[in-house]
């Protein structure tokens, strides 16, 4: 990130009121030390029974100092009730801050905290001990407090405090109104000064029982820095500014938990997020950090650590000679430098938007999302391919936001070529993609393509296509015994999932296991064609047998979906809360041909039938035909949809359990008298 | 044609690097492939040194040259150091070679990452850890480290195992111990080719094992830790110090007087507490309800707070403490447990244990630290009573997989004994469980289930109803309960109280019970109890076959079948016996109902690898049983 420069003379010149002021603040709604006695009488939280622990107040507040440079100042009071025993292990907590190298820093201050009980008639106090306060580097960045509260049993009232001081004001403190324990009322205060703004974000559902703005004139102790020759002195005075006093409150939010099938269950808590988008400061132009898109896009190709990376391309000169050497077509060369992206740089598995330095990567041959991608958009560009950055933000890190440009929501870069009119999106980390598609992770909705002069939302979809195709030829016999040949045939993501897999146990590995197919049926002679081939569909050939009985049998009885039967309903839950992410469309397609024994008549046979979801969402059909005297089965699943909506859970799950009752269903052979 | 040049080359390479003679190369191509077959990295040497200076201090310096191969070999070559208060990381240095073994890279300090390491449930600990990668462009490179630490605490001695995981083959490794005069070694060997040799080198006393052209090593389904199968030594001191407490290792009893030594002193009580327990156990006759009224005292006074600072990871917090704070680590929480029961009259034993459901079985001939936990034993005229202090919900009394069926150090009065905590048979492990279903023509079906957990089976639940909320608690319901089709219509969980068991109760609508074609209903008459999983076939076993739990499961499942359907198609009751455990299944139609019977019994054993196909064998015809079905037709009039 960029330094700034934050206290500029214009302080000195302007908004100077000469004197001290003392700093008038709000009172504060909860008092640190007064819990009710109905607070430590209290046994069960009536709206949530089986609570374990609820959160009585929570109090954020957020304002800005400007006595050593600009800072942010967090500070927050927390009031917690324990009910149940599983709910003791709220009295430990951990604050995490943050440190830079070059001396900016967050600090963690006047940290205080204290447990009541209600003993023999009366409230005991007990004060956290300073000894219990411990202090943990987690690596040269990350630090944490960690503290536990004494005498703290079922009963207990818990409250604490603590007050965090901020350099960095690029992101003010973000507030969680929901946790894993129900929260009675929670509350979040930020004083906002005339010369930042920020973009805001809501997620969650729940909504604020308070959300107000006031306008109110505040005078703050300022201090700044004034040349004296050779020399700078500290100056102290105050200023007197608009501050507008934002307040966001909810009450009675229900714990969160989450839920199967979720990419990103933080998205569903209930929450405020900033970011820095604009900075002016009078007398002087605005900069943006973000605001709109436009000027967002401007700053990140600006940006030293982003786009300013692919501005001296100098070094990638010989590479890309070499790379599309003899290639004339630009999609030929486009492919050429992938490969060689693919080929030489080695992913580290980090999830980046920016790096201080492309060439060395390229020099470790490793690095981020961010280094693998910019280098490939640089070599693209280099080799005459008009191709941008694209910024992501991958499945676990949540949806990206399309209304406000925050880069925080980003964590991961991809290319954006573009091609006789054709758009490309380019993912060089993954040595099993085929070209144009992208890794699973990057499936997320839309991406933003970080190009002058305005950029623009691209969806992020591959141009592959996700196949998953069966089919068999099988000779059932009179004991039941079923042999034949298989090939499953797969591409695009399927394809993706099962060279991963191949990849991660080695071939050897992994066809042993393949061939122990349950207690029924034993695979032989497994081949997996186009392995290294990734134009190519993915392809495994087997034989499939099932022994029968000692003796021919007078009625058999076959499950003509062999092993590929969808045996159990994935969504066994009757109800959902939140939203199910298939992240790519589904079309899988089984085809079984059986030769029946001589001397059996069919004596039943699944009907065929057809199941859709409203507007073709998902589509299942299933055909048990004879055709030529032999026994044809097709399955055909579709899901077209990626992302159904919790009101579409219900008939999703039938739709499944459907299906899983059609691939359960039994041909009958009878023998002729 | 271009390979055989590049063959050629490279045969003429390593026909220089042999000519240069005593400069040591580590090209890769110098590996036998022989031995890297199927390896992702050749741990080219490994040598560490153990130095112990005097009781008080020691020092180990680790020299390691390791070639990857592959990406999945790179973890290999990572460097790890771990440290804390009373261990100090002397020096790292490290250095990157090509595939011809030519210098590519130092280690330079900054790539020397420093992490907290402490576990998953402690709050605050020392423990750190320094982690470097080296790492080369292309495969294959070679890294080599070298480090060395200084150590004053000194209870614990190396232990060494040059191959600490699968795919990794071993050129050569060598364990060095040097010992000053007046200090014993003592040390267990396994799996070695030759045993170490021991020489008088001056003042000290020098040990010596040497490995050679070790193969990868496979874990195998059923089969023993890869740390039981690889060549290893084990040291450990027989005088030591830590933190100026002086011990000797000798014996069980005498590393019992060290922890006596630690824990003296530590047990005193406020006054106030005091009386609180004799005013609760006054009135109490029978011993072991005092214990349990104390043991509960503790639970709801208490709850389980890990931290852990220098001799902190071995030494009690005072009970006083505890008393005041309301919170300790299983040592503090054990002590402070043993000294109200001293006040109520009920003496008891700080009882040092492997805690844990991988149950590492502890080396009986070889006293030393080999445990993880601290419980406290009561002893009693009949059974004693083992107490986990740790937890504020478990009953007094049960040790179950965590601290159960092992061996622990009790520290007693006249210093260690090592005891045996309760052992399990299958009769103690059960799931018995009793099914009504009522089947219609559809195929669609209710049912009500009761199960009863017992013993080691009924901790999922236990630990479920104690902290799991009732949504979280159906989820995992719906999670755990294995039928292709189902919801649960309504639950009940009941812990039993004071026994180790946990009733469960289901009502469960069953939509797709029977699959229908035409006039045929087919049924899987075990409806929630299939055995699935079977090991793969394996022709040439080589390691021992490990049965790691006992356990007995018996389903009945009673049908209530549609009118006018009769059994075409009924399987044969099955009934298995193998050297593992015992399985038998009937199903039978008795009027209008279909009655399902099926017991499943397996039994805690190790057996030599010539059993394995008996295993495998006896899982496939249970899970084939499992899975077999019952054909009902309409009867046509």
């Amino acid at each position: 990130m960029k330094t700034k420069k934050l206290l500029t003379p214009w302080l000195a010149l302007l908004w100077l009121v000469v004197g001290m002021a003392t700093p008038s603040y709000a009172d504060d709604p909860f008092k640190l030390g007064q819990p009710t006695p109905e607070e430590l009488k209290m046994t069960t939280y009536a709206p949530d029974t089986s609570a374990a622990a609820v959160v009585l107040y929570d109090l954020g507040e957020s304002s800005f100092l400007f006595t050593k440079g600009t800072q942010v100042q967090f500070r927050r009071i927390v009031r917690i009730k324990i009910l149940k025993k599983n709910g003791l292990d709220q009295a430990d907590f951990l604050v995490p801050y943050y440190r830079q190298a070059d001396g900016k820093k967050e600090e963690v201050l006047n940290v205080k905290g204290f447990t009541y009980n209600w003993e023999n008639g009366q409230m005991v106090k007990m004060k956290l001990d300073e000894k219990a306060i411990f202090d943990e580097k987690q690596n040269a960045n990350w630090y944490l407090k960690k503290l536990t509260m004494p005498g703290v049993k079922v009963g207990s009232v818990i409250e604490l405090t603590y007050t965090i001081k901020s350099d960095f004001i690029k992101l003010l403190r973000e507030w969680e109104f929901q946790q894993t324990i129900p929260v009675k009322w929670s509350e979040y205060r930020v004083g906002m000064v005339p010369f930042f703004e920020y973009s805001q974000v809501k997620y969650g559902v729940h909504p604020f029982h308070i959300k107000d703005a006031k306008i109110e004139r505040k005078t703050v102790a300022v201090t700044w820095q004034d040349d004296v020759g050779i020399t700078k002195i500290d100056q102290r005075g105050s200023l007197s500014m608009s501050v507008v006093q934002y307040q966001w409150a909810m009450k009675d939010v229900p714990a969160f938990t989450p839920e199967p099938y979720l990419s990103n269950a933080k998205d569903y808590v209930s929450k405020l997020e900033f970011e820095l988008s604009k900075i002016q400061y009078p007398d002087q132009a605005p900069r943006f950090t973000s605001g709109d898109w436009e000027s967002f896009t401007k700053e990140l190709l600006k940006e030293e650590e982003f786009g300013g990376q692919l501005a001296n391309p100098a070094f990638l000169k010989k590479i890309v000679a070499e790379a599309v050497a003899g290639k004339t077509d630009s999609l030929a060369k486009m492919k050429a430098v992938v490969e060689y992206v693919k080929n030489n740089m080695r992913w580290d598995g980090k999830h980046r938007i920016y790096t201080d330095n492309l060439r060395k990567a390229f020099d470790n041959r490793q690095g981020s999302s961010s280094e693998v991608n910019l280098l490939l958009t640089a070599l693209l560009r280099e080799a005459g391919v008009e191709a941008n950055p694209m910024l992501v933000s991958t499945r676990d890190n949540g949806r990206p936001l399309e209304n406000s440009p925050m880069i925080s929501k980003f964590d991961y870069v991809i290319a954006c070529a573009s091609v006789g009119g054709k758009n490309y999106l380019l993912d060089a980390t993954e040595k099993d993609l085929p070209f144009g598609m992208l890794p699973l992770r990057c499936l997320n909705g839309k991406g933003w393509v970080v190009q002058a002069p305005a950029g623009k939302w691209l969806p992020l979809t591959g141009v592959e296509k996700n196949m998953q195709m069966v089919s068999g030829r099988l000779k059932l016999q009179p004991t039941g015994e079923v042999t034949g040949t298989l090939t499953e045939n797969f591409l695009g993501v399927p394809a993706l999932r099962t060279r991963s897999a191949i990849r991660a146990k080695g071939q050897e590995t992994y066809i042993k296991d393949f061939v122990n197919a349950g207690p029924d049926w034993v695979r032989q002679g497994v081949k997996i064609h186009n392995l290294d081939n990734l134009q190519e569909s993915l392809k495994k050939e087997y034989e499939l047998n099932r022994t029968g009985d000692g003796a021919a049998a007078d009625l058999l009885y076959l499950a003509p979906m062999l092993t590929h039967g969808q045996g159990e309903n994935p969504f066994k839950l009757t109800e959902r809360q939140f939203p199910i992410d298939f992240s790519t469309p589904v079309d899988e397609t089984y085809v079984f041909t059986y030769d029946l024994p001589q001397g059996y008549a069919l004596e039943e046979m699944p009907q065929s039938a057809s199941i859709t979801l409203p507007g073709n969402a998902a589509k299942f059909t299933y055909v048990a035909q004879m055709v030529n005297g032999q026994l044809q089965v097709i399955s055909k699943l579709n899901i077209s949809k990626t992302f159904f909506e919790p009101s579409e859970y219900a008939s999703l799950r039938e739709f499944y359990s459907r299906m899983v009752a059609k691939h359960a269903e039994k041909i009958v052979l009878k023998k002729k008298s | 044609m271009q390979k055989r040049l590049i063959a050629l080359l490279l045969s003429l390479l390593a026909g220089a690097a042999a000519w240069a003679g005593d400069t040591p190369t580590y090209a890769a191509f110098t590996i036998n492939p022989a031995l890297s077959k199927g390896a992702d990295a050749v741990i080219r040497t490994e040598e560490t040194t153990f130095t112990v200076h005097s009781a008080k201090s020691a020092s180990q310096k680790i020299r390691a040259v390791v070639t990857v191969l592959n990406e999945d070999g790179k973890k290999h070559a990572r460097l790890v150091v771990r440290y804390d208060k009373l261990e100090k990381v002397d020096f790292i240095k490290g250095t990157v070679y090509d595939a011809m073994g030519k210098k590519a890279g130092t280690l330079k300090a900054s790539d020397i990452k420093d992490y907290s390491d402490n576990g998953e449930g402690t709050l605050f600990g020392d423990n750190r850890v320094k982690v470097a990668v080296l790492a080369h462009v292309a495969y294959p490179y070679t890294v080599e480290y070298e480090y060395q630490t200084t150590t004053s605490n000194m209870l614990f001695y190396p232990f060494w195992y040059p191959i600490s995981a699968e795919k990794v083959a071993v050129e050569q490794a060598s364990f060095q111990v040097n010992m000053p005069a007046g200090l014993e070694l003592r040390y267990k060997e396994a799996h070695l080719p030759e045993p170490g040799k021991v020489a008088q080198e001056g003042n000290q006393k020098v040990y010596r094992w040497q490995v050679k052209a070790l193969a990868p090593v496979e874990e195998e389904p059923y089969g023993p830790d890869l740390i039981d199968m690889v060549p290893a030594v084990k040291t450990a001191p027989t005088a030591f110090e830590v933190e100026g407490y002086a011990g000797t290792m000798q014996s069980w009893q005498t590393l019992g007087e060290f922890h006596n030594k630690l824990n003296q002193g530590r047990d005193q009580l406020p006054e106030q507490t005091k009386q609180q327990i004799l005013a609760l156990t006054k009135d109490i006759a029978n011993p072991k309800e005092k214990i349990k009224a104390v043991y509960q005292f503790m639970q709801n006074k208490t709850r389980y707070v890990s931290i852990q600072l220098g001799i902190g990871g071995w030494q009690p917090f005072e009970a006083t403490m505890v008393d005041s704070k309301g919170y300790g680590d299983c040592k503090a929480l054990s002590n402070y447990t043993k000294a109200l029961l001293d006040v109520a009259g009920i003496p008891s034993h700080y009882a040092i244990i492997y805690g844990g459901a991988d149950n590492r079985p502890v080396m009986k001939d070889f006293p030393s630290r080999q445990f993880n936990h601290v419980v406290l034993c009561v002893p009693m005229a009949k059974d004693t009573v083992w107490l986990e202090c740790t937890s504020q919900t478990d009953d007094a009394g049960y040790t179950g997989s965590n601290t159960g069926d092992r061996y622990s150090l009790l520290v007693t009065p006249e210093g260690g004994k090592l005891v045996a905590t309760p052992r399990f048979t299958a009769l103690d492990n059960t799931q018995k469980r009793a099914v009504q279903v009522k089947l219609n023509a559809q195929g669609a079906a209710t049912g009500e289930v009761f199960t009863r957990f017992t013993g080691i089976q009924h901790e999922g639940r236990s630990h479920i109803i104690q902290s799991y909320k009732p949504d979280e608690q159906l989820k995992w319901l719906y999670r755990n309960t294995q039928i292709p089709a189902f919801e649960i219509k309504n639950y009940q969980l009941e812990k039993v109280k004071d026994e180790p068991q946990v009733k469960e109760k289901l009502q469960l609508v069953l939509p797709k019970l029977a699959s229908v074609s035409g006039k045929r209903l087919f049924i899987t008459p075990n409806l929630m109890n299939r055995w699935t999983s079977v090991p793969a076939v394996s022709a040439n076993r080589k390691q021992d076959v490990i049965w790691p739990m006992s356990f007995h499961d018996v389903d009945s499942v009673e049908y209530e079948l549609p009118a006018g359907y009769k059994a075409e198609n009924m399987p044969k009751p099955v009934k298995i016996a193998s050297a593992f455990g015992e399985y038998q299944a009937q199903v039978q139609i008795q009027g209008t109902k279909l009655i399902y019977v099926r017991q499943l019994t397996m039994h805690k054993s190790r057996h030599s690898a010539e059993k394995y196909m008996e295993l495998v064998n006896f899982l496939k015809q249970v899970s084939r049983a499992d899975q077999q079905q019952v054909v009902l037709a309409a009867e046509t009039t």
